[in-house]
Order: structure tokens, then sequence, then C-alpha cells
């Protein structure tokens, strides 16, 4: 994470870290292009990559780049500085895009550290499967099923950020697989399909990127 | 500063305002008229060029050729949308025998203006409409005006969009900007009430024109509008009342609606939407007219009730549910949650779908904007923002639809799901599946449904060049870009090798590139300008655009920066000013870039001294799923 990211100033050539998403060139206050690498987390930024933040937090750190490198703020410029800006922006929007909501969090940080989510329980599976053909067949058990589901996706939400809490805290949680990593991974495969049951049966979409995998 | 256009190119009627003075105004005919009729007359002894607007329709009942309307319906859309106009019954228009590529060109058959016909597109028809209002802002303002924002409706996709884009181009107009109706209308809306001091809230934008509706959930705050989400239906409008009505009168005079000729088809369809207007303020009317059958010009009136218009609309108005629920759910919030409903679009004039707004959102919606000019007063800012000038004030749109690939068993792989904010990329990769493999195929789409069949097909391409290497191990990135327009861009690299690989992208629906280039060079306007000179041209007033910025930042902030800076700003302004003078395009471009980068330090300060109080009262509520 701390790895420094080369940026050079197309217009006065000096070399800046881009590691921390830096929005102008220090010496010449040039627009700098962002690097391919950058965290997201940066980029709203989050000095760490973490699990436990608030919408607002996110939201807040959203706008207010936003509003410093919005395109429109550069129609009158040079096309080099309008394309740096559309590029900032579109990189800033990703970010919100891959960390506003925590299984989008959770997802980045597991595949980030290189773990790979794990394949759901054989019994997990059956047992999902069984819910979905009695919701189809017993249109009366449908809601109970769907609000079972959602309640079990909250308590996995909960668990997953209990389970991530420790790595939060340490300096590099999230640089390489951990006990807690896996463990958060195999949360995210029941959650996602937690999510496909509720929204198969009608009860909305609980994981707004659902189908973006 | 350059002036620029704000332009709302309509599906039956096109407006143009541009901001004088700092106020934005709609700029009037010589009769007063804000609005110009969408409609292009191309006759069959008009060897210049075609009649626009009021005029196309004076044409049409006088002499023999075509009357082209609401075209904007086939902009960016397939040769079946046109086929199917047809076979309802609303004979308008004349298709052109399809080509080789049959689905990707609507193209109507007009008079060629020497005893002959030819091929017309949309976009063809939108350009005339284009420079019509361009010619007419020139009239007015008295000098040259080239820039301008062209508002699209939120729900247009991409193919759409970028039909529009290619028709402002054939009119001699550099886009600067595809804005949202919706978002327009908001601007305006929202700008007027910060004058009255309430200028914050959620709102929801109900736009209802004459073949598309939109329904936009927006906040907006001291300047600052952001969509929360957008949906709509790019067939929906007030069009859609007038043909039941239309199939009335024809039968009344004695015409099978189905075999009727265009013209008395256009004939119909006046009557029938001046039945409809007359009907928003009394319950029952009479109206006259004539239809043309054979060498006879027969009357007849078309008598209606406000209860049988309603009964006959219900159904049309009924389908603004699905889009208005559907926004609603995006945004996370309920009728009550909103600050307020802004109704846009002369459609909203008609009681019946006011009623509806009203049911809906259970609240009486907001009609205090004017509902024809508000979309062309709100391009008209962003315009002039865009231009350069001094105001505060930010769009944070959305993409309406969303954006995939066509992967195994004809599935949609989402790569950027709907309302997500843009600009925005998203990057997937592809490994080979055979050994030397150099190409791959792909098709890219945009829509809500899981099977490609359902979905808008925008584009299929190819990517080449990759490096022979065994089977998987040559890794492709592929890139989508989606811009502030919310056009798309498509770019891709091998990553082992590290090779950019050339990416052909063939449109599914509208123009190719090369079409277009075509249609450039044919255009009398175009021909004999040489690009490299309208390149230079362009870097000039774009450098002149920057050292008015700058000489208005240093005259109104001069005191945020030292002697030091300033002195760098200034002799960064006289190096662009010495090389406006030349013809090096280069020196230019990078005298410009220094001059950027020399201001970017004020910019900053201008602006977080202007807005940073904003900022500090801005909280979102947090939204329970």
């Amino acid at each position: 994470m701390s790895a420094t990211l080369p940026l050079r100033c197309r217009v006065c050539d000096a070399e800046t870290d881009g590691s921390a998403a830096p929005i102008a060139c220090p010496s010449c206050g040039a627009l700098l292009p962002v690097h391919a690498r950058v965290s997201p987390f940066a980029l709203l930024g989050v000095a760490r990559p973490r699990f436990a933040l608030g919408r607002d937090e996110l939201e807040r750190a959203w706008l207010t780049r936003s509003r410093r490198v919005h395109p429109d703020r550069f129609a009158a410029k040079s096309e080099a500085e309008r394309r740096c800006a559309a590029e900032q922006v579109a990189a800033l929007n990703d970010a919100k895009r891959a960390l506003f909501e925590p299984y989008d969090r959770a997802l980045w940080l597991v595949q980030q550290a290189s773990v790979t989510p794990p394949q759901l329980a054989q019994q997990a599976l059956v047992e999902l499967m069984e819910q979905r053909e009695r919701a189809e067949e017993d249109a009366a058990a449908r809601a109970s099923i769907v609000d079972d589901a959602r309640a079990r996706f909250r308590a996995r939400l909960e668990e997953l950020g209990r389970t991530l809490a420790p790595l939060d805290e340490a300096d590099d949680g999230y640089t390489a697989p951990s006990p807690p990593l896996r463990r958060a991974a195999a949360l995210l495969a029941e959650l996602k399909t937690l999510a496909r049951l509720v929204d198969d049966l009608g009860g909305g979409k609980l994981i707004g990127t659902l189908d973006a995998r | 500063m350059a002036r620029a256009l704000g332009i709302d190119l309509g599906t039956t009627y096109s407006l143009v305002a541009v901001v004088k003075d700092g106020r934005a105004e709609v700029l009037k005919d010589e009769h007063g008229e804000g609005r110009l009729p969408s409609a292009v007359f191309y006759g069959d002894d008009l060897e210049e060029g075609a009649l626009v607007g009021w005029e196309a329709f004076a044409a049409e009942r006088m002499r023999g050729g075509a009357l082209l309307t609401s075209t904007k319906r086939f902009m960016g859309r397939g040769r079946s949308t046109a086929q199917a106009v047809l076979d309802r019954g609303a004979r308008t228009f004349r298709l052109w025998p399809a080509g080789d590529d049959g689905e990707r060109l609507v193209q109507f058959e007009v008079p060629d203006g020497q005893g002959g016909t030819r091929a017309c597109t949309p976009v063809e028809v939108a350009a005339y409409v284009l420079k019509a209002l361009k010619d007419r802002a020139e009239a007015e303002l008295g000098e040259e005006v080239s820039d301008a924002v062209i508002t699209v409706p939120a729900y247009f996709d991409d193919a759409q969009r970028q039909a529009t884009r290619d028709a402002g181009r054939l009119a001699g107009l550099h886009v600067l900007r595809l804005l949202a109706e919706p978002t327009a209308a908001a601007v305006a809306y929202g700008l007027l009430k910060e004058a009255e001091g309430r200028g914050q809230g959620t709102y929801v934008v109900f736009d209802l024109g004459g073949g598309t509706f939109d329904v936009s959930v927006l906040e907006f705050d001291r300047g600052l509008f952001r969509v929360r989400a957008t949906s709509g239906d790019t067939a929906l409008g007030g069009d859609d009342f007038d043909w039941p009505l239309a199939e009335r009168v024809l039968r009344a005079a004695g015409v099978e609606p189905s075999t009727a000729l265009p013209h008395q088809t256009h004939q119909a369809l006046a009557i029938a939407r001046r039945t409809k207007e007359a009907l928003t303020d009394r319950d029952t009317v009479d109206v006259e007219g004539v239809l043309t059958v054979g060498a006879d010009t027969r009357p007849v009136t078309l008598s209606l009730t406000r209860t049988e218009l309603e009964r006959v609309i219900l159904p049309v108005v009924n389908r603004c549910a699905g889009p208005c629920e559907r926004a609603l759910v995006d945004a996370g919030l309920t009728p009550k949650d909103l600050d307020g409903v802004i109704l846009v679009g002369g459609s909203t004039r008609v009681p019946l779908v006011r009623a509806f707004a009203r049911e809906f959102f259970g609240r009486e919606p907001l009609c205090d904007a004017h509902p024809d000019e508000v979309v062309a007063v709100g391009a008209a800012l962003q315009a002039d923002l865009l231009a350069g000038g001094d105001r505060d004030l930010l769009l944070l749109d959305v993409t309406p639809l969303s954006l995939g690939l066509e992967t195994m068993g004809g599935v949609v792989d989402r790569l950027v799901p709907r309302n997500s904010p843009i600009p925005c990329t998203a990057t997937h990769t592809f490994t080979t599946y055979a050994d030397q493999q150099t190409a791959m195929d792909f098709h890219v789409v945009q829509g809500e449904r899981e099977k490609v069949e359902h979905c808008k097909s925008l584009a299929r391409f190819t990517l080449r060049g990759i490096p022979p290497l065994g089977a998987g191990l040559a890794r492709v990135a592929v890139t989508f870009q989606l811009d502030a327009d919310g056009l798309l861009t498509v770019s891709a690299r091998e990553q082992a090798t590290g090779t950019t690989t050339a990416v052909e992208v063939k449109p599914s629906y509208g123009l190719t590139d090369a079409e277009v280039e075509a249609m450039l060079m044919a255009s009398l306007d175009h021909a004999q300008q040489d690009i490299e000179e309208r390149l230079l041209i362009e870097k000039r007033v774009e450098a002149e655009r920057v050292l008015a910025a700058t000489d208005k930042a240093l005259r109104e902030d001069g005191l945020l920066v030292d002697v030091e800076e300033r002195a760098a700003i200034e002799r960064a302004a006289a190096a662009v000013r010495a090389a406006t003078r030349g013809a090096d395009r280069p020196a230019l471009e990078s005298a410009v870039e220094a001059l950027d980068a020399a201001t970017q330090e004020l910019a900053h300060r201008r602006m977080s001294k202007r807005i940073g109080e904003a900022l500090d009262h801005k909280s979102i509520d947090e939204v329970a799923r």
C-alpha cells in the first residue's frame, strides 16, 4: 500500500508520488493524471484501506473532490487539462462505486489481498435451492422466506464487520491473505447468494452491483 | 468571452436560449414565438436544401414534397422502430428501401429537388432544425456562435446521444455538452428558487414531452445539482395522445387511417393536437379543420369531451407509473421524502397528466417553471458556465442504463450499473481461448434485462493485434469509458506485452464515423475549409477564452495571489497572446497549457473561497435500504 506510484507532470516534468491521489502538480499547479494503480481509498481521502467507513464520510469526500476535478470546471482550459479532469473524475466515480456499499468494499479488500472467494458450501447451496423451490410453489410462504433471507443478510453483514474490525486497526491488515480475510470471503459468497435469492423472489436488490460480477 | 447557446432539441418543438448580462433568455422569432417546430419540409422543386419550422408546415399546404415531423423518435434507432410507426397507421413519412445492413439506419424517402428522390436520415433532419436555431441566435446576437449545449432525454441511450451529437456537428455546432433534459430543467428551476432563497432539497422532475418521458430524482443545494436516479421511456409522449384522435378525424372524412397519405395524416394530427390543447381548460370542444381528399378539400369537425379524451389517453398516461416507481426505488426514496415535483414539457399541461403526477407523488405538483422554456434556459446556463462564465454551478449526472457485454449463452455481463455517476470507466480482462489467437470479438449492449436480445445493441467490435501466444496467456484489458455526455468509448491493451490493440467499433444503429465525415465533407459549409486551419481557429478561440477567464479572475480576486504569482500569470498570459498571433498550433497549445498551470492555484483559491461554506452545511441523510 505504501509503495510510491510515480507520476510525471505533463507541463513542468516534475515527478510526484501518485499514491495519495494528488489532484495538481505541487511544483507548477497543473492538473495531474491518475495513476492506474492508485487505491480507491486514497481517491476518497481515506489514508489506509479499511472496512469500517461511514456513508456520510465517503459521500462528503466524493462531493468535495468532485467539485475540484469535475470537467465542467475545466471546459475553458486546454484539451490536455480537460482530459486530466475527465480522468480524475472518472477515477473518483469508479472509487465511489467500488467502496460505497459495504459488500463491494469488503469484496475489494478481499480481492486486493489475493484471497479468492470460496464456493458456497454444498449444504448451504442445497438449502437455498430448496427455499427457492418452496417459495415458487407456495406463494404464502414467499414473504416469510424473503424476510428470513433479509434478516440473515443483515446478520452476515454485521459478522463481516466484526471479522474485519481487527484488520482495520492493523497497519498492514489487507496486504496478505489471513484467516479473517478467508472468513470474510466465505461471508461474501453467502451474502451474494442471499441477495440473489431475495432479488429472484422479487424482494429487491440488497446489493446494488449484484449483476456487475 | 465567446457566447454559447443552450438548445432544447425537442420532438415537436425546439428552442434556443442564451445568457445575456447574466440572465438566460429564450430567443424569439420575428413573431415573438420562441418555439420552432421540429419539422423539415423537402419540396419537389426545392433544390436548395429544405424549409424548417413554421415555414415547413406552411410549405406543405402549398406545394408537393415531404414534411418530416417528430423524427427525434428515430434518432439512433433501428428501422423496425420506424416500420412499427407505419404499421400502427401514422403514415407521415415514407421509408427509403433498406440497404445491405437494413436494421442499422432509419432513412426517409424525400424529394431531391430535381424530380427524383433520395434517402435522408433523422440526423440530417435534426441538423436542419439545429442550423435554423443557430441562424436565429446569430441574427439576434449579431455575431457568429458555434458553441452549444444540446439537451437530450435523460433516458436516451448511447446511440441516441451519439446521433444527437452528430446532428450538432452537421449543423456546424461545437457541442460543448449533451445535457439531460430534466437536469437542465432542474438547473433553471433550482437557480430561480435559489434567487428567492429556497434553492435546496430533493425534487422529482417529471418531464413529459412530445415523444419522450423522463423522470429524474435530484438533490440541489446552492449550485450543486446531483442526480440521484433517472428513468423514463424514450417512446412515450404527447404524440401518443394525438394518433387515436387523428384516426377519428380521418374516419370522419372517409379516409381509412392505415392507407391515409402523409399529408392527410399531418392534417388530421394537427386537428387532433388543437383538440387536445383546447380541452386543457374546457370540458367540451368542437374543433374544425379541413382534410384534402383527392382534389377535394373536405371540412371536418372533431367534437370531444374531456372525459372522452381522458378515456382515450389514460392507458398512455398510466405508462408513466413504471419509470416513476423505478426512479424512486433506485434513489432509495418514497414520495414523502420529496420536497417537490416539478412538471416540465408541453404534455404536462394536460389535466389528466397533472392528476397522475399529483396522485402518484401524493402532492400538488409545482407548475411555476415555464414547461416549454425551462429546459432551454437550463441548457443556456450550463453553456455559459462551460464557455468560461463565472457561476457557482456543478452538475453531477448519472448514466440512465446499465452497460454490459454479451457473454456465453446470450447473457449480459453488466459492467456499469444504471444510475452510476458519470463520467466513469469499467475495465474487464479477457484471456484468449485458442493458441496463437490474435483477435477477439465483443458485443456491447445497454439495458436492464438479463438476455442480450432484450437489451439495446450498441456496437460490435473486434480487437486485433493481440500478440500470438498460447491459449490463456494473452490477457486483454478492455476499458469502457463513459464521458460527461454519457457517450461510450472503448480501448484495449494486452497486459502481458503491453501492446495496445486496435478496436474497430461498428455501431449497431446510426451512422459510422466515416459516414458522418462524408456528410460533413458534402455539406458546403465545411468543404472548402482546410482541417488544419479549422483546428488552429478552434485553438485560438480556446486561447481567448482562457485569457478572458484569467483577466476576470485577476480583476475580481487579485488579492488571492502574491506579487510573484501574479507576475508568473501575466508572463504566461503574454506568451499566449503572442502565440495566438502566430500560426503554430502546437506552440499555442503549450502556451495555453502553461497558463492553465500558472492559474491553477488561483482558480483553486477562488473556488474554495466561494463554495467552502456551502459544503460545511451539506449533510446527506443516510438512506435506509
